[in-house]
């Protein structure tokens, strides 16, 4: 495309050493790359030790769509009004949509992507992680819980039970 | 451990985890406590706490109380408290929130609480001087369906600091309109205010400060509405149910940059409320306005509701964008014409057909299919026909320039020719 070839590109580099060419307003999408930018303007290469290539790649792909959707809601709003409440709605539900269906994940995958999205800090993937990871918790035994995750009780029976004791309140009477 | 046995979740780090256990019910988030000995502590350091009054295992009062004592009345004054909810989804179990109420409110002023959400089925009348008084609140909610059996009405505390509070959010029956009005006029720093009215009939909202303000009325005897706010720049009003007193709507909003106006059960008598509230919001770069009429019987032509005889159009200086939904018989399609010809730097216009409910006599046999005939007739589109062929919708855009201006009204003035054909 012709626009983009004259948008800044930024190399971001995982960890396991990939390389990801991504527009500089995608990659702004990351506070702490945005950071990095704002200090060194001339900086076109990022390593980022801390960020595998397959959690790179999602981040990158989420920064995509959310940058895509709101590039869009400026144009319209530019072109049509953004009085179109219910166009900018229906725009924000099928955003919504997508991230449901983005995260859509294994709990390994969603604890790396909380990860990632902290240390890049990308305020919106982190608000939908941790409350996918919230909704994984909510309705479950604690049990179900430890299964879910992978955790392994490293409590004993009478530690288990004095805890009990204390907080009868957050445990059903059955167990 | 294979790698895909791997506990991720305990890896990650404390203040991630608070942060998971934070947006969890209270009672749940304590649930995380046996799982390990990483969770063991994790849920008292979370910041909000969020008390809803079912989901315990029985007796649920016991344990309502156990929680409410051991997570907020022995919190450890080292531990920050930002955010409270309270929430009774049942009017039975709203009991438990109104007697230990007042010991949780005194707790929560002393652990300094931003965030105050209260939701549930119960009087809060006994706890406004409480509430009022924890000076720390950022934002702070109420929501309550309860009913006065007769007479009594929320009336809000005056001479409060509350120097923090941006954020204000009433869903309440019965409030005293003056009592109101000096609560907002005293919030000096309030940018946010949600409004859901129910028993009122009428407002007066003025503030300094406030940009925000989001009314819903849920209430036919609404019959004045007044805002004098200086700052605001955005209006959201939304009217559930007939605005059948709706008589006035005055106003000085200056500064007011969108506005989304949603009225419900509109006739002819409202003309006045609905050209008041357009002077008001006069200074609008962004409109949207939904009317959804009601024609109780069509004996004459539908009259137009926009448009008030002997009274004309305010001039819409800023107005770039206006989005309208109305049932666009000729009559309300020339008030819209009135409306363009007052906006100088329109842009675009998107207008939208919507049926009126229609309050039909009922009739029998033959004589119904002709109503039905009839109903429909009426109900017509005047918008000339669009892209896709039908009449419900039209879309105009690059307004500002002058050819796509004068065709436009050219098109709109040949569909309004009722009026010329009545002279002729």
């Amino acid at each position: 495309m012709a626009r983009s070839s004259t948008e800044n590109m930024i190399t971001l580099m995982s960890s396991d050493g990939e390389e990801f060419m991504v527009t500089e307003k995608v990659a702004r999408e990351c506070t702490t790359i945005r950071n990095m930018l704002e200090d060194d303007c001339v900086i076109t290469n990022i390593p980022l030790p801390n960020v595998t290539s397959d959690i790179l790649s999602m981040v990158i792909e989420y920064c995509m769509e959310h940058v895509a959707a709101a590039e869009k809601a400026a144009a319209e709003t530019a072109e049509k009004g953004s009085s179109s409440a219910p166009a900018a709605a229906k725009a924000n539900k099928d955003l919504e949509e997508w991230d449901k269906a983005f995260m859509n994940v294994d709990v390994y995958t969603l604890c790396d992507l909380i990860l990632a999205a902290n240390y890049l800090n990308v305020s919106g993937l982190l608000d939908l992680t941790i409350q996918t990871a919230a909704n994984l918790i909510k309705g479950k035994s604690p049990e179900q819980i430890r299964k879910t995750f992978h955790i392994q009780n490293d409590l004993s029976l009478e530690e288990e039970e004095k805890i009990r004791s204390q907080t009868p309140w957050a445990f059903e009477k059955s167990e | 451990m294979s790698f895909s046995q791997m506990d991720h979740l305990s890896n990650l780090p404390d203040e991630l985890l608070v942060t998971i256990l934070s947006l969890l019910p209270t009672h749940i988030a304590a649930r995380t406590s046996i799982l390990s000995r990483i969770f063991r502590h994790l849920w008292k350091a979370s910041p909000s706490l969020l008390f809803i009054t079912q989901d315990f295992p029985p007796p649920h009062d016991k344990n309502f109380i156990a929680m409410a004592d051991h997570a907020l009345l022995h919190r450890h004054p080292s531990l920050p408290l930002l955010s409270l909810s309270l929430k009774s989804p049942s009017s039975s179990s709203s009991f438990l929130l109104d007697s230990y109420m007042p010991s949780l409110l005194a707790k929560a002023l002393s652990l300094g609480l931003r965030h105050l959400t209260i939701e549930g089925y119960l009087n809060l009348l006994p706890f406004l001087p409480t509430i009022f008084s924890i000076q720390s609140l950022e934002s702070l909610s109420l929501t309550s369906n309860f009913h006065f059996w007769s007479g009594q009405y929320y009336i809000f505390p005056s001479g409060f600091k509350m120097t923090f509070l941006r954020s204000l959010s009433l869903q309440l029956y019965t409030v005293d309109p003056a009592s109101l009005s000096r609560l907002v006029s005293e919030l000096c720093s309030l940018e946010d205010l949600y409004l859901h009215i129910y028993n009122m009939d009428k407002i007066r909202l003025s503030s300094q400060t406030i940009r925000k303000l989001e009314l819903i009325s849920s209430y036919q005897k609404l019959d004045t509405v007044e805002l004098f706010l200086p700052s605001l720049e955005s209006f959201h009003m939304t009217s559930c149910y007939s605005l059948s007193r709706l008589s006035h709507i005055r106003g000085k909003l200056p500064l007011l940059k969108r506005a989304l106006v949603t009225l419900d059960g509109v006739h002819a008598e409202h003309i006045s409320a609905v050209t008041g509230l357009l002077s008001c919001i006069s200074h609008v770069e962004e409109l949207s306005l939904h009317v959804k009429e009601n024609v109780v019987e069509i004996v004459k032509y539908p009259e137009p509701i926009l448009l008030q005889a002997g009274k004309y159009m305010p001039n819409f200086p800023n107005l770039k964008h206006l989005d309208v939904g109305l049932f666009l018989h000729e009559r309300n399609l020339e008030a819209i014409v009135m409306i363009f010809n007052n906006c100088p730097v329109l842009e675009s216009l998107k207008l939208i057909h919507k049926i009126p409910e229609f309050t039909l006599v009922r009739v029998s046999g033959r004589k119904k299919n002709r109503a039905r005939g009839r109903k429909k007739k009426d109900r017509r589109s005047r918008l000339p026909h669009n892209a896709n062929g039908n009449c419900f919708y039209a879309y105009f855009r690059n307004l500002h320039l002058e050819e796509n201006r004068k065709e436009f009204s050219k098109l709109l003035r040949k569909k309004c020719s009722y009026k010329r054909r009545a002279q002729n």
